[in-house]
């Protein structure tokens, strides 16, 4: 509707801000029958106030259970190996259920795809909604009432006044979702954590919780969302983190990404959104390595030095966006992945280049020195 | 959408639907006294020619999974005629009934509800041979290797069970199931709405290159405009039950007729992270398919509602009022407004929250819009409505616009009849 929610360009001063949140090389692992399974394995970012951060891959690349881990809202089997997480100055790693409890809603709240998880069916929804304000905050009750009923309003609810004290299940799913973003705003989070929250929902419901997501952030609150949706990243980032088996392949601002998907995995994902594209099909079953480059074995570029060891280490290719992979290593030659990444972007075929960031893809100069790269933020 | 495509060999489409509609009385009390019908799917023709691919889209409560389950017979239609090779479908005996459902298959949306865990993966492909009386095992378990074998599955897959799979494979083997009857027509119902990109544009390439392959017909029921572009030679947008456009898919998608399909297509985001804007319904509340509006049934949402000849005000007054008058109307109200009902809200802060001009030329308007601003900021939304109700009339409110064709397809809006002075939505 407006024009105003166009990617925060963020320069150098900006970026030193403080993080709210911090996630530095985390690990969580998934007992099964089979043995441990690496769900996250090494994965590192931060997001600011007011930031929008997606986290984007496929079932079973590890980004649902990477923003679980934040709260530590995990399945049983799951348990956190290795890493730290910040929240401010405070380490949330460390911290006992008790305390985690209090930050979960407080300051760090969850949307999840399906609204059934946080709606409770025994209460009316008003009652659900003021129950969190009460929770985190010493509120008379009529206070909270009123505030529950601005809460609904704002997220869409039609006669909210009417509905009010009306039960989770008399509101279809669309309204529920919306009934569940409100509840997740009652105790003014600093950060929304929301995994895939319009994936169940109608594209012009879609389209208004996209807009209440950037209000939100406009107003200061930092938004973590993970989605397989690259439409909802183009939407809603402002940094982009590109996810395969638990590992982070690429990320950036958005813009950048778009323009030019870095990763052999991130051009397959964007070209399957193209119809034109001539697509190599991914063929069905195979085992994901849990060493070097995890794509590898799907990988057009595949090479002998992708195996073995930690996966590539972090490579700058211009401002802020990096990516792992080992044709972006100071001693290797880029010019191939570039290319790809040249008719992998998924606006590039309608319109121009606009942001006039150089011509190095074309001039195998690699990456833009060692100094971009090594750990993240 | 009569006569819109010249079909078949025979003139005869494969699959001919009229005036279909599907109905759901809704119960009172323990006589289940009828106290009103859900109109689930209201009047709906369209045809599908052999080996032509139509996509039906449209959101919750459009009806387009009820058609789905009225063109395999899982559902009974309330009223209207499906024909299938020219022959009413309601008409065939049980002989002819057992045949039909062999030459239309079902694929659905979740594989995993497909399958049944216990029986192997093999043999719930070659159950509808089973149950067609097909009795050769030797022959049965062949053919299922060979359809195993272009699904891009191994046949040694076939002694497995249901979750040993990933999604996407789980869907290659229901499209197996889909053909194994040698099908005229695969009906569809959001095939790849559960599966990742990358697996989707797989599954969709499967299904394209077996229809192309075999002259199949298909079905196809999404919500995803991405895949319906990709998969369908036709679309028909639905919305409460109604067909409210179709035509070719490159012509629907780009140059869309009917405010409901732009609308539509404007909430899908761009794949351009620096094209953040779209074209809003002037309210977002789909309403009751038991209580469709009347006229046309989008009036409530539409951003091109026509004003009647005597409402002389520019468009952009005209817009921003009845978004006022709509937005009220179905209970919008803004957060802004929600104060405490004691202290009432000022007049100013209703015209800021609602955007409202400042001066209207036209006195009777502006009497109307100054009491509505001030029965809203006194909390009485029902005044409001009224007041805005009596001035701001249109006919798409009055009169259910007839099915009109356009560009080689068809729209149902009023703006496209001779009668109506109103020019067609354009950009």
């Amino acid at each position: 509707m407006t024009d105003s929610h166009a990617p925060r360009r963020r320069n150098a001063r900006e970026d030193d801000s403080t993080p709210l949140l911090s996630v530095t090389d985390l690990r969580t692992v998934i007992r099964t029958a089979e043995g441990p399974l690496h769900a996250v394995d090494g994965v590192s970012f931060s997001v600011r106030p007011g930031e929008t951060v997606c986290i984007v891959g496929e079932s079973g690349s590890g980004k649902s259970i990477t923003c679980r881990s934040v709260t530590r809202l995990l399945p049983s089997a799951a348990e956190i190996v290795g890493g730290e997480l910040t929240l401010g100055e405070r380490s949330l790693r460390a911290l006992p259920p008790e305390e985690l409890e209090s930050i979960r809603g407080d300051r760090i709240a969850h949307v999840f795809q399906n609204p059934q998880r946080s709606l409770d069916p025994v209460y009316p929804v008003g009652e659900q909604i003021t129950e969190t304000i009460r929770i985190h905050t010493a509120t008379p009750s009529e206070e909270a009432r009123r505030r529950a009923l601005t809460l609904l309003r704002r997220v869409g609810i039609p006669r909210a006044h009417e509905r009010i004290d009306d039960y989770p299940h008399e509101f279809s799913g669309g309204m529920q979702q919306r009934v569940a973003v409100a509840i997740a705003l009652a105790g003014e989070p600093e950060i929304l954590v929301a995994d895939e929250p319009t994936t169940a929902v109608d594209a012009t419901v879609q389209a208004r919780l996209i807009e209440l997501f950037r209000s939100l952030t406009d107003e200061g609150t930092a938004l973590l969302l993970v989605t397989h949706d690259l439409r909802i990243v183009s939407a809603l980032a402002d940094r982009v983190l590109v996810m395969y088996a638990g590992t982070v392949v690429e990320r950036g601002p958005v813009e950048r990404v778009f323009d030019r998907p870095l990763h052999p995995y991130t051009q397959a994902l964007f070209r399957s959104y193209d119809a034109t594209a001539d697509r190599e099909s991914a063929p069905p079953r195979r085992t994901i390595p849990a060493d070097g480059c995890r794509f590898r074995p799907a990988c057009p570029h595949a090479v002998e030095r992708c195996a073995g060891g930690d996966q590539p280490t972090f490579q700058g290719h211009g401002t802020d966006h990096e990516v792992s992979c080992v044709h972006f290593e100071p001693d290797a030659d880029a010019t191939a992945v570039l290319a790809d990444a040249r008719r992998s972007s998924p606006g590039r075929a309608m319109e121009p280049r606009r942001d006039g960031e150089g011509t190095q893809d074309e001039g195998s100069e690699g990456p833009e020195g060692p100094g971009a790269m090594g750990e993240p933020e | 959408m009569t006569g819109e495509r010249s079909s078949g060999d025979s003139g005869t489409p494969l699959l001919s639907v009229r005036d279909l509609a599907v109905h759901y009385p809704i119960t009172k009390g323990w006589l289940r006294r009828e106290v009103g019908r859900v109109r689930a799917v209201d009047g709906l023709s369209f045809d599908v020619d052999r080996g032509e691919a139509l996509g039906l889209v449209g959101e919750s409560g459009s009806g387009k999974t009820t058609v789905a389950h009225t063109l395999c017979r899982l559902e009974e239609p309330t009223d209207g005629e499906i024909r299938f090779r020219g022959q009413p479908i309601a008409d065939q005996s049980t002989a002819e009934r057992r045949s039909f459902t062999r030459r239309v298959g079902l694929v659905v949306q979740d594989p995993h509800e497909a399958f049944n865990p216990r029986m192997t993966v093999g043999e719930a492909v070659a159950e509808p041979l089973v149950v067609h009386g097909f009795d050769d095992q030797g022959r049965r378990e062949a053919i299922v290797a060979d359809l195993f074998e272009r699904v891009g599955l191994s046949t040694t897959d076939t002694d497995r069970f249901p979750h040993e799979f990933s999604g996407g494979e789980l869907q290659r083997i229901a499209i197996a199931r889909a053909l194994i009857t040698n099908p005229d027509l695969i009906v569809a119902d959001e095939p790849t709405s559960a599966l990742d990109a990358r697996v989707r544009a797989d599954i969709l390439d499967l299904l394209d290159g077996i229809r192309r392959e075999h002259d199949i017909a298909v079905v196809f029921i999404s919500h995803d405009l991405d895949v319906v572009r990709r998969f369908c030679d036709r679309v028909a947008v639905m919305y409460l039950g109604e067909i409210v456009e179709t035509g070719r898919t490159e012509r629907v998608l780009s140059e869309p007729k009917h405010p409901y399909t732009r609308v539509l297509l404007s909430a899908v985001p761009a794949l351009d992270p620096r094209e953040r804007t779209h074209e809003r319904p002037l309210t977002d509340v789909i309403p009751d398919p038991a209580d469709p509006p009347s006229g046309c049934r989008f009036h409530t949402r539409c951003p091109a509602v026509i004003p009647d000849p005597d409402v002389t005000i520019s468009p952009e007054a005209w817009r921003s009022l009845v978004r006022f008058r709509f937005t009220v109307e179905v209970g919008e109200i803004p957060p802004e407004l929600a104060v405490d009902s004691d202290e009432p809200i000022a007049h100013d802060l209703v015209r800021r929250t609602f955007d409202l001009p400042e001066r209207l030329e036209d006195e009777t308007l502006q009497a109307a819009v100054d009491g509505a601003v001030a029965a809203l900021a006194a909390g009485d939304e029902r005044e409001a409505v009224e007041r805005l109700k009596a001035v701001l009339t249109t006919p798409c409110e009055r009169r259910e616009p007839a099915v009109e064709t356009v560009d080689g397809g068809t729209v149902r809006c009023l703006r496209y009849e001779s009668d109506i002075d109103a020019s067609p939505p354009g950009r």
